[in-house]
């Protein structure tokens, strides 16, 4: 059964990705948890913390489980942070919940029936070029448990920030 | 005048053996856990003081009964932790409640307790993360999710309070005999170490060996050090398939 199903948090990037076609044959899942900045996760108390955590990566561990328990091969796209791969310690408390909607795409993707990526993009990336990467992170068979990030190179090293301040 | 800290889960496997390991070096140790009568026992056994509590109750602050019984603290030793042998298809809501309950929620919890004690004596938190956190294990599904969580708890912190003089480092321990493979009801049997996979180094890690990382990060050696998540898994993530070679 060919159709993709788009969860999370609402916004430009989820309609994007609605009003994208499915990218192959399979059933799609895409989760986007892009919630808004929180702030340094030391300055957090913890039941904020455990609200962040309930209002993305929750509601992802479900939906991934149930698309494992269907029976029904799914191909799976996660949208989050980028601050996933490398953390930001002023953005800590996204950092910290993109963190494990990472390795849950890492888990699912060893899952029977389950192939799944993380797409994880800076705050300015524009929905469409989200769209192109979750569309592609879909449709390539190989690829599973990778994560693409969409972040204009900010951290592909410590010289990226530096430059940019600098210039 | 001794260093001081704190070891929650300080009652059995590496918490204990961190326990020992740091009265050993001259430090006064609280032990914390859920049972009086064990954190009792090591507490005698190492010249330490007991803290009693479930570090998932919100109303148990096991970071202020330790400063107040120790007169501060040096090093706060976030160890307690709970495992689920399951799968993501397996992975109950409940499940992942616990989990996150204990291994994320708690940790934050007693890490910004720990702060501004550790800012007054220039101390360090270290937090017992898992090999699971940096290269996943589907078969723990949820307990890898909220290791690599505390991985990245742990760098933010780091960077967050390093300026405050406060270091935040993390252990990632592979299978650790006694540990959590051992240790928790259902799993293997204590000392039972028959099938387990083999490291590239041969032997199963003891919990004296994380342990002693535990030492040297704790101590002034790691002055320097803050932001690291140490794997102590005698080779077990070196490779993707070193530890697929033969049994222990």
């Amino acid at each position: 059964m060919r159709g993709r199903q788009v969860i999370g948090t609402d916004g430009p990037v989820a309609r994007a990705l609605r009003e994208q076609p499915p990218a192959g044959e399979r059933v799609e899942l895409v989760v986007v948890a892009l919630p808004a900045p929180a702030g340094p996760v030391g300055a957090l108390p913890s039941g904020d913390l455990a609200a962040l955590v309930d209002a993305t990566l929750t509601p992802a561990i479900a939906a991934l489980r149930a698309a494992a328990g269907d029976g029904e091969p799914t191909r799976v796209a996660i949208v989050c942070p980028a601050s996933a791969v490398l953390p930001d310690h002023r953005d800590g408390a996204r950092s910290v919940v993109a963190a494990g909607l990472a390795m849950l795409a890492e888990v699912a993707a060893a899952t029977p029936g389950l192939a799944a990526n993380v797409v994880a993009v800076a705050d300015d990336v524009p929905p469409h070029e989200v769209a192109e990467a979750v569309g592609f992170a879909l449709a390539q068979p190989s690829l599973n448990g990778a994560t693409i990030r969409l972040d204009g190179g900010r951290d592909a090293a410590l010289a990226a920030e530096t430059r940019a301040e600098g210039d | 005048m001794s260093a001081r800290a704190l070891v929650t889960g300080g009652t059995s496997g590496i918490g204990a053996a961190i326990c020992r390991r740091l009265a050993a070096d001259g430090w006064r140790v609280a032990v914390a856990g859920r049972s009086a009568e064990r954190a009792g026992l090591i507490a005698d056994e190492i010249g330490g003081v007991a803290v009693v509590g479930d570090v998932a109750d919100p109303g148990h602050d096991p970071v202020a009964l330790a400063a107040e019984a120790l007169g501060g603290l040096d090093c706060t030793v976030l160890n307690a932790g709970v495992i689920a042998d399951r799968n993501l298809p397996g992975t109950a809501d409940d499940d992942w409640a616990l989990l996150l309950a204990v291994n994320v929620l708690a940790v934050h919890r007693q890490a910004r307790a720990a702060r501004a004690h550790l800012a007054a004596s220039g101390g360090s938190i270290l937090m017992t993360a898992s090999d699971a956190g940096v290269w996943g294990e589907p078969a723990i599904a949820g307990y890898s999710i909220t290791k690599r969580m505390v991985l990245q708890l742990m760098r933010c912190l780091a960077a967050e309070w390093g300026p405050d003089g406060v270091r935040v480092n993390a252990l990632c321990p592979g299978d650790t005999e006694p540990g959590m493979v051992t240790t928790t009801a259902g799993r293997r049997n204590p000392g039972a170490t028959d099938g387990w996979l083999a490291p590239p180094l041969g032997a199963i890690v003891q919990a004296t060996d994380v342990a002693g990382a535990a030492a040297f990060l704790a101590g002034p050696d790691a002055a320097r050090i803050t932001g690291v998540g140490l794997l102590v898994d005698a080779g077990m993530r070196a490779s993707a398939t070193g530890w697929k070679d033969g049994a222990a």
